[in-house]
């Protein structure tokens, strides 16, 4: 255990530790840090992108109402539904994992805020496994009034939260990270203040994206047509401009930023918007075949879209979870980015104005 | 979350309601009260989306319409429901009018089933598909466009959806008869139920139920010529290709002398956006304005590329069925006999004309 405590508190370390006051704060001089909420919270995040994986399968397959009760699943306590039940119908099994899956977030959510609020000795920590715990309550039962009442809007609401979700279990595994707590390990670089402000464009301009991807997939059935030709364009245009501001992140912030997190961040998320516009390409091809302008002045290929096929599946589900990740991903720099920027002020702090005789 | 809304949609979904076919007409030139009526009626006799009827009389299976009718979802054995708005709707909409929320984003557009025609079909020139027809489309798809195969449905959900098609279609043409009854002719109101199902409904189910019924109008391709030699397979392109090019059939006109649809007809139309094209280009725009989507041109198909979207078929006789009773609904024309036209061509001339279009795309 001694290994996993570290001290912020280490002679002359200790005025500029006092210093550092980044939100959440790292931990108090003098106070350890307790490895269990960190541990949770990785388990957290990993419980909760498969998660979004199979919400996006079932959003993919349109088996959304394949369960019609909540929260039993046909009569039946969600965790004693029959194994064989359960396995033999596709749709069923995508729609009643999903909900395993969600309650097994669930638990892990209750357990990680006690967590936090037993052994993290900052207020703010609390009160962020507070929201979590508020934040998994809330999609759950918005998934279960989505089927309660077969509705569409909520089916788009509970698509656009569950990124939200996500994104606080990837921020408290940074938050009760041993990384965040070292100061004395963080090497003060040149003022963040460029990427700590564009860092909050990316992580708004992503999810926006990951919005009006959730519109096109929950489309009501009477929706016109100008709406969703709209909202296509928008997701194209600010598609071109996410991938634009990750690429100059990463260029900017190569030869700039001495941080290694904000040299592998860059290059991480600027990967992840790359990946994220070819799966979104590929998933207009599975979804509604290859444009006629491309196979007519660029490769006359010739392409059946198959409805249900494990391809389209794959693809289209991808790019909805490859999106949450390239969320989790530009928050990650965002704080990064201003927890050095900070630790970068604290050394050498702005020379004091000069008093007006 | 009031941002999401306003990013979003915001607002709960009422169920869907079929929509009034008033394309093509100035919104003005149909009152409140024809259109009031047109609705009932058409209400009357085949319900809402959610709660489908099938008028006395139309031979369609209730259970199959009702399966595919309604919201998605299921049951612990795995029977679906509302699979037309699950696998359909995004693209041919509720009414089934081809438009769909994505619809103005494809091309082609989706289908229109309101007018009860088809592209596709084994049935002679003016016939309704046979139900296999739509089926065949269904699990085949159609390569090229965005109309999937739906291969891994399961056979009584591609019934149901075959079934609904039809089901939408007769709603389609019952309403086309109601509007030229009420608004064209101005017939008094309130409609006579009797009269509307004799003369609109009716006749458009059994339309539908003529070629189930009738061989005869169902093309019946004719021996294969033989081509299990390379030589005899040379000699059939090569009587093909002179076919191609002769003046009866016309296939050069569009398709072009090479058969890369680069014929000398540029401005091709189907029967879905001719109504669309005026003389000059604010007419056309005029016009585009009472329909939901713009014009779209119709472009040849290019048999080098092999893409034959109503397929090929076993030794090629989908081909076979496309020249003989042409592709409905496009200025692609038939040459084989159909009811009251003797055709150009005989069934051996059209297998010849299938070799050598095939010849093409091995090319």
């Amino acid at each position: 255990m001694s290994d996993e405590r570290v001290s912020a508190s280490r002679g002359p370390e200790e005025d500029r530790t006092t210093r550092i006051t980044d939100s959440p704060s790292p931990l108090p001089p003098g106070s350890s840090r307790c490895a269990w909420p960190h541990r949770l919270a990785w388990a957290l995040a990993c419980a909760t992108f498969p998660l979004i994986w199979m919400g996006g399968l079932v959003t993919t397959y349109g088996a959304g109402m394949a369960v019609p009760d909540w929260p039993n699943t046909f009569g039946y306590n969600l965790f004693l539904y029959p194994l064989q039940s359960w396995l033999a119908v596709w749709d069923v099994f995508l729609e009643h994992s999903h909900r395993l899956i969600g309650a097994g977030v669930g638990l892990l959510t209750i357990v990680l805020a006690a967590g936090l609020w037993i052994c993290d000795g900052r207020r703010s920590m609390k009160w962020l496994g507070a929201a979590a715990l508020a934040g998994v309550v809330l999609q759950g039962t918005l998934g279960g009034l989505r089927v309660l009442g077969n509705e569409i809007f909520l089916a788009k609401v509970h698509g656009c939260t569950a990124p939200l979700f996500f994104a606080l279990a990837s921020a408290l595994v940074t938050l009760t990270s041993r990384g965040w707590h070292a100061h004395e390990r963080i090497e003060p670089g040149p003022p963040q203040a460029w990427s700590t402000r564009f860092g909050w464009v990316m992580v708004l301009g992503i999810y926006l994206q990951i919005v009006l991807g959730a519109n096109l997939r929950h489309q009501a059935p009477d929706a016109s047509v100008g709406w969703f030709r709209l909202w296509v364009w928008l997701h194209l245009i600010l598609a071109g401009s996410v991938l634009a501001g990750a690429c100059a992140l990463w260029a900017v912030g190569r030869g700039r930023l001495g941080h290694p997190m904000l040299v592998r961040r860059p290059r991480l998320l600027a990967a992840l918007v790359v990946v994220q516009v070819l799966l979104g390409l590929a998933t207009w091809v599975v979804r509604y075949g290859v444009p006629v302008w491309f196979t007519d002045y660029v490769w006359k290929v010739v392409y059946t879209v198959e409805a249900g096929s494990p391809l389209q599946a794959i693809v289209v589900t991808a790019h909805v979870a490859v999106g949450s990740l390239a969320l989790v991903t530009a928050l990650s720099l965002r704080m990064w980015a201003a927890r050095v920027g900070r630790a970068a002020r604290s050394d050498n702090p702005a020379p004091t104005r000069p008093a007006v005789a | 979350m009031v941002g999401l809304c306003l990013v979003a949609g915001c607002g709960w979904n009422p169920p869907p309601e079929f929509e009034l076919n008033l394309e093509g007409r100035p919104r003005k030139s149909v009152s409140a009260e024809q259109r009031e009526a047109i609705a009932k009626m058409l209400q009357r006799l085949f319900g809402t989306p959610d709660r489908p009827q099938v008028p006395d009389g139309v031979g369609l299976d209730r259970s199959l319409v009702e399966m595919a009718a309604g919201p998605p979802g299921g049951d612990a054995q795995g029977n679906q429901r509302g699979l037309y708005r699950r696998h359909c709707v995004t693209c041919h909409g509720v009414t089934g009018d081809g438009a769909g929320p994505s619809a103005a984003l494809l091309d082609p557009y989706p289908r229109d089933f309101r007018r009860g025609v088809f592209k596709y079909t084994s049935t002679k020139a003016g016939i309704k598909p046979l139900a296999s027809d739509l089926r065949g489309t269904l699990t085949r798809g159609v390569a090229g466009t965005a109309m999937p195969s739906f291969a891994q449905l399961a056979p009584r959900e591609l019934d149901a959806l075959v079934e609904y098609v039809k089901y939408l279609s007769i709603r389609g043409q019952a309403e086309q008869y109601l509007f030229e009854q009420v608004v064209d002719d101005e017939a008094r109101l309130p409609l006579d139920l009797g009269q509307v199902l004799d003369e609109g409904v009716l006749p458009a189910a059994r339309s539908w139920e003529a070629p189930e019924r009738n061989p005869e109008l169902v093309i019946a391709p004719g021996p294969r010529p033989p081509v299990d030699t390379p030589e005899a397979l040379a000699a059939s392109i090569a009587r093909g290709r002179d076919l191609y090019a002769s003046k009866d059939a016309q296939c050069v006109r569009c398709h072009g002398p090479q058969g890369d649809g680069n014929g000398e007809e540029k401005e091709l139309y189907d029967d879905w956006n001719k109504p669309k094209k005026g003389v000059t280009p604010e007419q056309t725009a005029e016009l585009e304005r009472l329909y939901k989507l713009p014009i779209q041109r119709l472009r040849p198909r290019d048999f080098r590329q092999g893409n034959f979207r109503g397929g090929v078929g076993p030794e090629g006789r989908h081909l076979y069925y496309r020249i003989y009773a042409g592709i409905k609904g496009t200025p692609m024309p038939g040459v084989g006999p159909s009811p009251g036209a003797p055709g150009v061509m005989t069934s051996e001339d059209i297998w010849h004309v299938v070799d050598f279009v095939r010849s093409l795309s091995r090319k």
